[in-house]
């Protein structure tokens, strides 16, 4: 039987896509180069994510409803899909090791100090590993609950947060150059286009048209996610306290208090997010072993050695990759987001610039509902 | 009608031998295969033209009025001399004019005259014949409609199933008098030959459910059904799995409700307890008094029920993930008198809590083990011995016992006992997960939990359903309970709209209406 997904559960999947590293790490940045105005950034990014989503979307209405490296196979021959195949891996694969990386230190960092983080490392691939060996159809289930606990706990985090704002943090308004947005615009909508993940889920949408419409409400959602998070960050804690902190966006959550009897209630808050990074490693893994399949022409499912293999090679990479968490922060807003840029928007656009120069037969797009 | 189960038959050749023509060689077969124990009863006969003639049948499985029925209308007919004398061939006679008990059949192999008289019937034997009658004869002791042992209910139906299959379909059918109920029957094991029955509502269910229901029953190769369990086990879709994917119970008004809802029942001789299927996650929180009760209540209790189910699952490893890895969580005065608590105890938590919970589940096991009458006396022991002196003894710390006690209760909440089992497997699983790596353990843990329900389906429903998939038809009887009247469509399990099960209740114009009459009368 074909597993499919219905387009809540891809929109599900690609927020989780975007939205759980985002909201860790990106304000404090966003924040530290256009300070109060961090919140325009966000809305710029929001911008020229919807026009890449709006791109994206054209490539799936193109699909013929074959797996995305079949299809360009089809279309660009044998050797140029190998080519894109190992480039989009190797994406996958370093985007995969820093987002395990990102989630390991802050686990290790804020909640287990002294237990090896290899071992966190392995916990977190294992279990995404064993989503991915579960199928698409599990993990878009998982995904759309995953999504919903996510919107509802961010929702009450931004209710118990309320009597800590300070709505005067954000003036003077529309002091930062248009310069500064332009620089800091770059590393959101670099993460925003990691959308790009739906053209992988596109053989298990019933019509192209529903993926297109997941990449369009889901870079939304993302971007408002982001968009809610500075607000929040800034409102607390104002532009100078933020830049000196590791995790602002937790660190709010901190300070919430239930009566006199719940103190730092943040770790159930943070579940949600915990349950959101190990389901968008599971996506990364996903579509990291489906161009693994294509390029050493794997028909079978990944046998439970192979899958653990790989799960200790991806632990490991993301470990000893880098030596120190400081040259990993700097690897995600240097060569990561150079990397999410180039791949994403300069390999997708040049995919669909092929794809629109390179059209065959018309009979090759699937079904009249998909235009 | 009654369905041979396919597949290999050990006693293939058997079937083939025909009936022989002699009588004694018939009985002297069923006397080899049956033995010749006090339970096997021949009555041997001299009818018409002393013609011989013998009834056979096993006593204590069939009733014993009707056998002496049979034997007396053999004889009275051959008082009379008339039947036999008119119809000429007495065979024909006795199976369509003499005999005074209902159900015959023709029998013409050894091995069903072996089969029908293990199934309870009588077998007729008339020399000069290589054919016999089976004739319904079927009864003995069997433990008659009581109150269901383990899903009580205060508001209700107090009948349970029991173990005979015929009882328990009279049950559904005095609830569900509809011609649309359709019941099949199939045999079952080739040793145990298990009669099973598959019930379902004609137009309410879907056809492939059905016919899917009966292909894995008719896969089925085994020597013995003793319960239904045995059938739980071999039908459901995941061989690896904690979690239930068939609903069991003892109440017939479960069942009812389960068919009216499109879902397919099997029942098994010998088995008090009814499958349905297919069965979503949710399915297990809801119990049978949700829909006697006035529907707010109900929606409290199933609440209830849900934070009973994680607690039960979850307490335990949280208490230890909290003591001993997030101590910050907890406000001043409570963590120090934890700490105080725990000052003297030798082990880490997650020893404390294995302990205590093991020692629990002995207790638990004991306890369903035990003759009863000392079952009070090991329960002191239970609670005073190794939950007070323990704790005196510095053992274990008092919030530990406070922890477990709870978490046992907090598991007898959830209606249906397998997934009250599940909790418990999985409570293990996850006081490991928290004493090894805190709440990231736990989360750990509940993501696998979530991607493996995500994966799980029931004859084709995915089991999450209607929250992921997400149905919003079926959304009014999972967390919430909605009035009836609110309820006009049954749920949808695959995804197409819920057919309608009522007439749209106009629910304002009932209240305006009954507030004008009140009022008339108040002005007469």
């Amino acid at each position: 039987m074909k597993q499919r997904i219905t387009t809540i559960q891809g929109f599900a999947i690609l927020v989780n896509t975007i939205a759980p590293s985002a909201v860790l790490q990106m304000p404090a940045h966003i924040v530290s180069v256009t300070k109060q105005d961090a919140w325009l950034t966000v809305l710029f990014s929001m911008v020229v994510g919807l026009v890449y989503a709006y791109v994206v979307g054209r490539i799936c209405l193109l699909s013929n409803g074959k797996p995305l490296m079949e299809w360009l196979e089809s279309r660009f021959g044998k050797a140029v899909a190998l080519v894109i195949a190992i480039m989009l891996c190797g994406y996958y694969f370093m985007v995969a090791t820093s987002v395990v990386r990102q989630f390991t230190n802050y686990v290790h960092e804020q909640l287990l100090n002294t237990t090896p983080i290899l071992a966190i490392a392995l916990v977190i691939v294992l279990v995404s590993v064993y989503a991915v060996w579960q199928g698409i159809e599990a993990m878009g289930r998982m995904h759309f609950i995953v999504l919903l606990f996510g919107c509802v706990l961010m929702g009450l985090n931004f209710l118990l947060l309320w009597s800590y704002y300070d709505w005067s943090n954000f003036l003077p308004i529309f002091e930062m150059p248009p310069e500064r947005h332009l620089s800091a615009v770059l590393i959101p909508a670099g993460w925003l286009s990691e959308i790009s993940a739906v053209l992988f889920l596109l053989p298990y949408f019933k019509k192209n048209i529903q993926a297109a419409r997941a990449a369009l409400w889901a870079t939304l959602l993302s971007g408002s996610m982001i968009l809610v998070t500075v607000v929040m960050i800034i409102a607390v804690f104002g532009v100078k306290i933020v830049n000196a902190l590791s995790y602002p966006s937790f660190a709010a959550l901190g300070i919430v208090e239930v009566g006199k009897f719940m103190e730092r209630i943040d770790v159930f808050l943070l579940t949600a997010w915990m349950a959101s990074m190990f389901a968008k490693v599971s996506i990364f893994l996903f579509i990291f072993f489906q161009l693994l399949s294509f390029i050493f022409g794997i028909r079978k499912k990944t046998s439970p050695l192979t899958a653990l293999a790989v799960s200790a090679f991806i632990s490991a990479s993301s470990i000893y990759s880098w030596p120190r968490n400081s040259n990993f922060i700097e690897y995600i807003f240097t060569s990561l987001s150079a990397y999410l840029l180039v791949n994403n928007y300069a390999l997708f656009l040049l995919i669909w610039g092929g794809l629109r120069l390179f059209k065959k037969k018309s009979d090759d797009v699937q079904g009249g509902a998909a235009t | 009608m009654k369905k041979q189960n396919n597949g290999a038959d050990s006693q293939g050749s058997e079937q083939a031998n025909r009936l022989s023509s002699d009588i004694e060689d018939n009985i002297r077969y069923a006397q080899d295969t049956l033995g010749t124990g006090p339970d096997i009863l021949i009555r041997r006969l001299h009818l018409f033209q002393e013609s011989k003639a013998a009834v056979l049948s096993i006593a204590g499985i069939t009733d014993k009025a009707s056998v002496n029925l049979l034997v007396d209308s053999m004889l009275s007919e051959y008082r009379e001399q008339s039947g036999l004398a008119r119809e000429g061939d007495p065979f024909q006679a006795l199976l369509y004019r003499m005999l005074a008990v209902g159900g015959i059949r023709s029998l013409e192999t050894l091995y069903d005259l072996d089969v029908a008289m293990l199934e309870g019937l009588s077998v007729v034997l008339l020399d000069g014949y290589d054919r016999a009658l089976a004739v319904n004869t079927g009864g003995g002791e069997r433990r008659g409609v009581e109150e269901p042992s383990t899903q009580t209910v205060v508001r209700g139906p107090k009948e349970g199933f029991a173990e005979s299959i015929l009882t328990n379909i009279s049950l559904l059918r005095t609830k569900i008098k509809s011609p649309n109920l359709r019941i099949e029957y199939k045999i079952i094991g080739q040793q145990t030959r298990t009669t099973v029955a598959v019930a379902y509502m004609k137009g309410i269910s879907e056809d492939k459910v059905v016919n899917e229901v009966h292909r894995r029953l008719d896969a089925i190769e085994t020597d013995s059904i003793l319960d239904s369990g045995y059938i739980e086990e071999f039908i459901h879709e995941k061989k690896y799995s904690p979690f239930p994917l068939l609903q069991n119970t003892e109440r017939p008004d479960a069942i009812a409700a389960g068919l009216l809802e499109g879902q397919v029942a099997i029942i098994v001789d010998g088995s008090p307890f009814a499958l349905l299927a297919p069965v979503t996650f949710f399915k297990f929180f809801q119990s049978s008094e949700d829909y006697y009760q006035s529907y707010d209540i109900a929606t409290f209790l199933r609440v209830i029920r849900f934070v009973s189910f994680f607690a039960s699952m979850l307490l335990p490893s949280l208490y230890i993930a909290i003591t001993t890895f997030h101590q910050e969580m907890l406000p001043t005065p409570l963590l120090i008198s934890i700490a105080a608590q725990r000052e003297g105890v030798p082990f880490p938590a997650i020893i404390e809590a294995m302990i205590m919970e093991l020692t629990f589940e002995i207790l638990r096991e004991a306890g369903v083990r035990m003759p009863r009458i000392i079952g009070s006396a090991i329960s002191i022991v239970g609670a005073l011995v190794l939950g007070q002196a323990a704790v005196q003894a510095g053992l274990i710390s008092a919030a530990m016992v406070i922890v477990v006690s709870f978490t046992a209760i907090a598991s007898f909440v959830i209606p249906a006992v397998n997934m009250g089992t599940s909790a418990r497997l999985i409570r293990f699983a996850m006081m490991i997960l928290a004493g090894s790596f805190g709440v990231f353990g736990i989360m750990a843990g509940l993501m696998v939990l979530l991607t493996h329900l995500s994966g799980l389906r029931s004859f084709g429903v995915p089991y999450l359903t209607p929250i992921s998939p997400l149905v919003k038809n079926n959304l009014k009887d999972v967390f919430v309970r909605a009035p009836w009247w609110a309820m006009n469509k049954r749920p949808a399990l695959f995804g197409k709209p819920g057919t309608s099960r009522q007439g749209k209740q106009e629910k304002k114009a009932i209240s305006s209406q009954s507030g004008k009459s009140g009022e008339e009368e108040e002005g007469q």
